[in-house]
């Protein structure tokens, strides 16, 4: 239904997207991951049309985008992170625009505004002025219009921010109705949210695609790593640096986020065979004058761990360099 | 580009743009009319439009400044720009809804030639001249505030920057007959916006003024479509 081939976005100053391909079939959720910065948003824009990509290709149901731009996006319902409304329009007045641009038959024009209406339940705001609406409707009214002219595609870029959790869950629910009409694809740095209704995921780090299959795939992929928690007492620095030692050659050392003033949780990611709880406890015991070992887990890793194991890095890597790196590859 | 256009047409009411352009319109046409002509005594139109073409110049920006400029603060460029219509459509779908509401008012002034009619004067031919280079002045003007409203995020940046660039077409009509050098002076003549509506005002259909002004319009149009292009590739 959707395939995207080889997609590439490059930004005066970086690379956003690099060669993305993968495909996704008609009547399924498809889940787009990622860190801030990995290139969600720029794919969903290129998806989208909005952006043109540098390279690649996007073909919709058997259309290229590049061919048949107005035929490709007639069958594509976007939702942005920001809803693109207008404010001083009543919803109705918005939703009639929004038909009139997708080419809905001005006979159908009233009847399409009260379905989206009744799917997204705004059918009580529809007379009021879209910048009185608060951010959970104007969310709603944003989808509302993503959903006329009953498009193939629907894609969301990041749909339930902002939102409270019973609105989430309304959302939700929504979202795994549609899909049963329709591909969906929902851009989130939220595991939970994806998880939930996704059964297709698509992970981006730093503009490239680091892994696509379902949930059980993925983590099928990272059996061979194996996980280990370590809660350290003492300085936060020296703790870091013993580890960051002890562990050198031997795995990856990640510090997690935990507001406690003197202990410091860390997250050693080693190959299965490699035993690194040995050198985690020798090592702070050396130092056991100022550090004391607290907690030492093994663990089984979940989605989010191998979320974090393979987004781990920083900022993405300039145009420029990624493409000497090649040349001299 | 229909449901652009009304869109359009609404937006520039619901946000009171429309009220405020069209108001300042009558009042200052009505200001001038009475000074050019009722008080004058002059039963000639064309003192009427070689002062009021000018003022009119000056309020084309309260229609154009926030054109794109609104829709990119707002990011509504997205709902447009990934819609399946295209981007001419987009563009020309502003120009002429903004155009529109600018004839509204021009038709009201309408009024000024049929009150010359009763005090016995007849210049048919004068007076068509003159609205038709007002009508290719405003679409020239309209075309050139749209595209530099496009440029910015900001509706008061579109604005200082339209009424910078009015500003110096209007200057370079004055500055004509202050330069001797001929090179110069043609191209201060060229860049006069409002001067090139002379030759309409004796009631003559000026063939080469209306190409520079259609020209202009093209231009601007054109120059808007490709920055939106741009914008999708860059």
């Amino acid at each position: 239904m959707l395939q995207v081939t080889h997609l590439r976005k490059d930004y005066p100053t970086q690379r956003s997207v690099d060669d993305l391909t993968f495909a996704a079939e008609s009547h399924e959720a498809v889940g787009l991951l990622g860190p801030n910065g990995a290139g969600k948003s720029t794919t969903m824009r290129m998806l989208a049309g909005y952006l043109a990509p540098t390279a690649g290709e996007v073909e919709l149901c058997g259309l290229r985008m590049s061919d048949s731009p107005r035929e490709v996006k007639r069958m594509i319902g976007y939702l942005p992170e920001i809803p693109p409304l207008y404010p001083e329009s009543t919803v109705t007045e918005h939703l009639r625009f929004v038909c009139a641009l997708r080419g809905v038959a001005a006979r159908e024009t009233a009847r399409e505004c009260e379905r989206v209406c009744a799917l997204l339940n705004i059918t009580h705001v529809a007379g009021r002025v879209i910048g009185r609406l608060s951010k959970g409707y104007r969310q709603r009214v944003g989808f509302a219009a993503a959903l006329i002219g009953q498009p193939r595609l629907l894609i969301l870029d990041e749909p339930t921010v902002g939102l409270d959790p019973q609105q989430v869950v309304e959302i939700r629910r929504l979202i795994l109705t549609l899909a049963q009409q329709m591909t969906v694809l929902i851009s989130s740095h939220m595991l939970s949210e994806i998880a939930s209704v996704c059964s297709h995921l698509l992970i981006l780090n730093r503009g490239v695609l680091v892994a696509d299959g379902t949930a059980q795939s993925i983590a099928q992929g990272h059996r061979d790593r194996s996980l280990l928690t370590a809660t350290v007492r003492g300085d936060r620095s020296l703790a870091v640096q013993t580890l960051r030692k002890a562990v050198a050659g031997l795995g990856e050392l990640s510090v997690q986020e935990r507001f406690t003033p003197d202990e410091t949780d860390f997250l050693i990611a080693s190959a299965a065979q490699v035993d690194v709880s040995a050198a985690v406890f020798h090592a702070v015991a050396d130092r056991r004058d100022a550090l004391t070992l607290t907690a030492l887990t093994a663990k089984t890793p979940t989605l989010e761990d191998i979320f974090m194991d393979i987004t781990r890095g920083a900022a993405p890597v300039p145009a420029q360099a990624q493409e000497g790196g090649r040349a001299q590859a | 580009m229909k449901g652009l256009f009304a869109k359009e047409w609404r937006h520039l009411f619901t946000t009171m743009t429309g009220y405020v352009f069209i108001a300042l319109y009558l009042a200052l046409s009505g200001a001038v009319f009475t000074l050019t002509c009722l008080l004058a005594q002059s039963g000639d139109i064309k003192s009427y439009f070689s002062v009021f073409n000018t003022v009119a110049v000056l309020l084309f920006p309260i229609l154009t400044m926030g054109s794109f400029s609104e829709e990119r603060r707002q990011k509504t460029d997205e709902l447009l720009l990934t819609a399946p219509v295209t981007l001419t459509s987009v563009v020309l779908g502003k120009f002429l809804a903004t155009l529109a509401v600018f004839l509204l008012p021009m038709l009201i002034t309408l009024c000024y030639p049929a009150v010359l009619y009763a005090f016995g004067v007849r210049a048919l031919a004068a007076t068509v001249g003159n609205y038709v280079g007002l009508v290719l002045l405003a679409g020239a003007c309209i075309a050139l505030g749209q595209f530099l409203s496009l440029l910015t995020d900001s509706q008061f940046v579109a604005a200082m920057t339209t009424y910078a660039v009015f500003g110096l077409l209007l200057l370079a009509g004055s500055a004509v007959s202050m330069v001797h050098q001929p090179m110069l002076q043609a191209a201060l003549r060229f860049l006069a916006i409002v001067t090139h509506c002379e030759g309409f005002s004796y009631g003559v259909f000026d063939a080469m003024e209306a190409v520079y002004y259609l020209s202009v319009t093209v231009l601007f149009l054109f120059l808007s479509v490709y920055v939106l292009e741009r914008r999708r590739i860059s």
